[in-house]
């Protein structure tokens, strides 16, 4: 008996004793995460309990044991993903869930996939995730660990549910036909069926739709639209609500656990910190905020990206309009914006770069379960901090790229628009008093009414965001872009681009 | 003497054919058969058990490139135990007993990777073996050094990757389904999906389904015979992977050679780095210019270091100059206190005077830089930040003039830089209102922009760093030894080998 047909009888046999089956759930197994390292073998055993139990909370599938499965494989040397795959297809297994934890001394790389033996997947990686988690630190024991693990298999699970899909058998039943499952099935599915000339063990088998039917409860509902049955006919499943549910569920969950409760309060406590936290931003920032919290590629761009305004503002309230109106000088109108500017920049401006040399550090904090944060995770306070100043509410939630592009669009355009309704003002000597200029009123109104529209689409886009509080460094782009260039044997060449799709 | 003299030679002289022509043997016997994909990866066993911890890594790391790039699928480990069973049954020792193995599993390609230790390093040679005609381009000798024996594996696995380079897809024929359907043996896992593609022995043909490593593909016009292969212009994606390996590679040489995991013992070597530059140097240098930036450099945890005296003299010299340019040029006549305007002071000597007094931080933290650069390079340790170290130098060299340059242990561009920049800066400020003063602007912020980008691409200048990025070892070795043959006479050996 071959080492494959030897495994999967002794799974089946000890499945059937000790789980009710349901024949129309697809079987899943998580054959184990391997781990190179004593503290790794650790980590990977509680993924795999947290694959799991959530896998099994989802009700999407029936599971095999996971120890017994692991314990099967390495008995026979079955480690490859070809040799998984071929006891898979002989044990009708539907999905196999497999992955390495590599220690690289400071962190853990975690390498997460899964494989859908059925059709439409045909063995192929549904779904892959790469992921760079700390492996020491300060702050995390066992129970952050925990944490840590079970929101990366939620991570994993509520992707790979999006995307799995899986063959239902259409059956006849006196005259209709039903598609059995342990839910009743309501909708429109595409009926496929299998081409001729392969065998049912081939690792590929090519099949084609052949109609569309409307189903009621599981109970084919009315015309069939030219299809008509033939054994074998099945249509594609999938449960893609559990997987939008898993990840809302584990978002709502960790923001309770890492946040503490948002209130009205945390926005007016805000509002009363604006002016103070903006004054003082050229200081505090840079010092108390990145300094203070070891957050040096902050530092850097606050360095970069505040230095222009910072200046605009210091020689805006330095040379304000008064001084020129005491010694009897023009007022240029660039004069009297760098002055509001200044006010602006002083007063709620710089709230944004102070919100973000705190929120980066209380956000890291929140992403490795490091207590339970204050002031943060309120959308409320992210709106009002959209309103009166350019990024803030972005910086909030975490998102200093876009915190950054909105902090340099606003700016500018309050500059612009300030500089737009000044008005210049010329001394006259003669009465001793001040001749003011004309103002271009259309391309002020219309600079005003720019910074209103991006306001708006500010505000919007950062009510829409999710907080940034996921653990771990997602690894590898899924899409990349790039040029070809190469010489081929017979002297022809290639030239092109090429869009690479990882799985 | 002269009997030991032409021993030596004749055994050096059968070394050298030896050394030709066993890897000639070694490609010799091809597999007859059609093309399968496979490979198997052998590691000779080591002598020592460190070393046999690497020599598993090392299998793992190359099984997974070859794994992750789809275009050699490492043969199961159950098929492995088996051949070699057979093999050892058959009683075959040496450089034939890996071919017969890997002959027995009908793979392609076979890698062997023999591991040794010379004093600190870790020596790692790796052959690649075609037992498929089709497979000798990728034939390989190279070997590879590292001292620290994580990136032995890494390495390993970074050349295989440079093995793929520009490899196209071979995929073999299996099975006939019906008319000019056919299944071969490649599918997602080497990178294919759905669609046309265009092949050097069927022409255009279309995948009309894909599995993990099998495909339906429909060849019209074509005969074709279970087993040959179609070769598609398919290319892998080798780079990401090598910059994946070089990262970890450059990980690992940060977590065996930073100050932050080493001298301060995981401390916030960032931390202390930031503030020894604004506080503790400033300090310093206050105190005892250029000798006070070799005395900050104790604060970065460096026990008993020693001063680089010309770098001390060169920026206590140039803190001299700035502070007694003026007044050298004005000979002596004027206040040396730049806020102090007397009549012999012109406005342009001021600004001067100002300019000089005001970057005297920046000529400090340039001192600072290079002071620590010597203690970097002389106890073999990397800067903090140097994850980041692109950045880090460019953010550096654009507040201090060769500041990125100093960082990457190039200290005498960096003083290069130093010069160029501060001297193109105190001209422009003589001549402020004059047109040469805006050249020489102009031509500052020329040099500024070079300097930050030469800082970020430029590679780091600190050898044992290289060591490890670096991929073959092409450095020369002498080798002496002694050998007794038969309990009577003793035979001496001499060897220089250069690898070319």
């Amino acid at each position: 008996m071959s080492r494959i047909r030897h495994i999967t009888l002794t799974l089946i046999l000890l499945l059937l004793a000790s789980t009710a089956l349901h024949a129309s759930r697809p079987l899943a197994g998580v054959t184990g995460v391997t781990a190179d390292s004593p503290r790794g073998m650790g980590m990977a055993r509680l993924l795999e309990t947290h694959l799991g139990n959530i896998l099994g909370s989802t009700g999407v599938f029936d599971q095999v044991n996971v120890p017994l499965l692991k314990d099967q494989l390495n008995k026979f040397n079955c480690l490859e993903d070809s040799c998984v795959l071929r006891f898979a297809r002989e044990a009708k297994i539907g999905l196999i869930i497999r992955g390495s934890l590599k220690d690289n001394g400071d962190s853990h790389i975690l390498d997460l996939y899964a494989l859908g033996t059925a059709p439409p997947h045909n063995g192929r990686v549904v779904y892959r995730m790469r992921v760079r988690l700390p492996a020491s630190g300060a702050g995390l024991s066992a129970r952050e660990f925990s944490y840590i693990y079970e929101e990366q298999a939620a991570q994993f699970l509520s992707v790979l549910l999006g995307r799995y899909r899986f063959p239902l058998q259409i059956k006849k039943e006196g005259d209709g036909v039903t598609v059995p499952y342990d839910r009743q099935i309501s909708g429109t599915f595409e009926v496929c069926r299998f081409e001729e000339g392969y065998e049912e063990t081939d690792e590929v088998r090519p099949f084609r739709r052949v109609g569309r039917i409307t189903l009621k409860g599981g109970v084919l509902a009315g015309p069939s639209g030219g299809w008509s049955y033939r054994k074998g006919d099945f249509i594609l499943y999938g449960r893609r609500d559990q997987g939008e549910y898993l990840k809302n569920y584990y978002y709502g969950r960790k923001k309770e656990i890492v946040f503490e409760k948002p209130t009205v309060d945390d926005t007016l406590y805000m509002m009363l910190f604006t002016v103070p936290g903006s004054a003082t931003m050229p200081v505090v920032a840079p010092l108390v905020g990145y300094y203070g919290s070891g957050d040096y590629q902050g530092l850097g761009l606050w360095a970069v990206n505040a230095a222009p305004y910072l200046y605009l503002e210091y020689d805006g309230l330095k040379n304000r309009p008064k001084k020129y109106e005491e010694n009897g000088r023009d007022i240029p109108r660039e004069r009297t914006a760098r002055y509001h500017f200044g006010l602006y920049m002083l007063l709620a401006g710089g709230m944004s770069l102070f919100v973000d040399a705190f929120s980066h550090d209380y956000l890291g904090k929140a992403a490795y379960y490091q207590g339970s944060q204050p002031l943060m995770g309120n959308s409320l306070s992210a709106a009002y901090l959209s309103l009166i100043c350019g990024g803030g509410g972005h910086f909030y939630r975490g998102y200093r790229l876009w915190g950054y592009l909105y902090f340099h669009t606003d700016n500018l355009l309050v500059y612009a628009t300030l500089r737009e309704f000044s008005r210049s003002r010329t001394y006259n000597p003669s009465t001793g008093s001040y001749d003011k200029g004309d103002i271009n009123k259309r391309r002020a109104y219309g600079l005003l009414g720019a910074l209103c529209a991006v306001k708006a689409v500010e505000i919007t886009h950062v009510l829409l965001l999710k907080d940034r509080i996921r653990s771990g460094r997602v690894l590898e782009e899924r899409y990349a872009l790039e040029g070809i260039f190469r010489d081929e044997e017979d002297g022809g060449m290639i030239l092109g681009a090429s869009v690479a799709y990882r799985f | 003497m002269n009997k030991y003299l032409h021993k030596y030679l004749l055994r050096l002289v059968l070394a050298g054919m030896m050394a030709v022509a066993v890897p000639l043997l070694g490609g010799g016997t091809a597999r007859a058969e059609g093309f399968s994909g496979r490979v198997v990866v052998f590691t000779v066993p080591p002598r020592s058990t460190a070393l046999e911890a690497v020599a598993g890594e090392s299998v793992l790391s190359i099984n997974s490139v070859f794994e992750r790039l789809g275009r050699f699928r490492p043969v199961e480990y159950n098929r492995l135990l088996a051949a070699v069973e057979k093999a050892d049954k058959m009683g075959i020792s040496d450089e034939k007993y890996y071919e017969t193995v890997a002959s027995l599993l009908k793979a392609d390609l076979y890698v062997l990777v023999t591991l040794s230790q010379v004093s600190n390093r870790t020596i790692a040679d790796l052959r690649v073996r075609a037992l498929n005609p089709a497979c000798s381009p990728l034939r390989r000798n190279t070997r590879l050094v590292s001292r620290i024996m994580k990136n032995v594996s890494l390495k390993l696995g970074r050349e295989i990757a440079h093995l793929h380079r520009g490899l196209p897809l071979k995929a073999p024929v299996l099975k006939r389904v019906q008319g000019d359907v056919w299944i071969i043996g490649a599918g997602q896992w080497s990178g294919l999906e759905k669609g046309f593609y265009g092949t050097k022995e069927a022409g255009r043909i279309e995948i009309l389904e894909t599995g993990r490593f099998q495909s339906v593909a429909r060849i019209p016009g074509a005969s074709l015979r279970r087993g040959e292969a179609i070769t598609f212009a398919l290319y892998p994606r080798e780079e990401a992977l090598i910059a994946e390996q070089e990262r970890q590679i450059s990980r690992n040489a940060e977590f065996a050679y930073g100050v932050g995991p080493t001298l301060l013992r995981g401390g916030d070597a960032e931390k202390q780095f930031v503030s020894s530059i604004c506080i503790i140097n400033m300090g310093g240098n206050v105190c005892l210019p250029g000798y006070g930036a070799f005395l900050s450099t104790s604060y970065m945890g460096f026990e008993n270091p020693s001063p680089d005296v010309p770098g001390i003299v060169f920026s206590a010299s140039v803190v001299g100059m700035q502070l007694g340019l003026p007044s050298v040029m004005n000979r002596f006549k004027i206040n040396p206190l730049p806020w102090v305007r007397d009549n012999d002071k012109s406005a342009r000597t001021q600004d001067l005077q100002i300019f000089l007094w005001s970057t005297l931080p920046v000529t400090f933290t340039a001192a600072y830089l290079d002071q620590l650069a010597h203690q970097f390079h002389k106890t073999e340790h990397l800067p903090p930040f140097f994850d980041d170290r692109d950045n880090m130098a460019g953010v550096l060299s654009l507040f201090i003039p060769g500041g990125g340059l100093f960082y990457k242990g190039r200290r005498l561009a960096g003083w290069g830089y130093f010069v160029s920049e501060m001297s193109l800066a105190g001209y422009g400020v003589y001549n402020r209102d004059e047109t040469r003063g805006k050249y020489a602007f102009a031509a500052l912020g020329v040099i500024k922009v070079i300097d930050i980008l030469n800082a970020y691409w430029v590679g780091p200048a600190y050898s044992f760093y290289n060591l490890e990025m670096e991929r073959e070892f092409r450095g020369a070795s002498f080798s002496v030894g002694m050998h007794r043959f038969d309990d009577r006479e003793n035979t001496y050996r001499a060897g220089f080998v250069f690898r070319f």
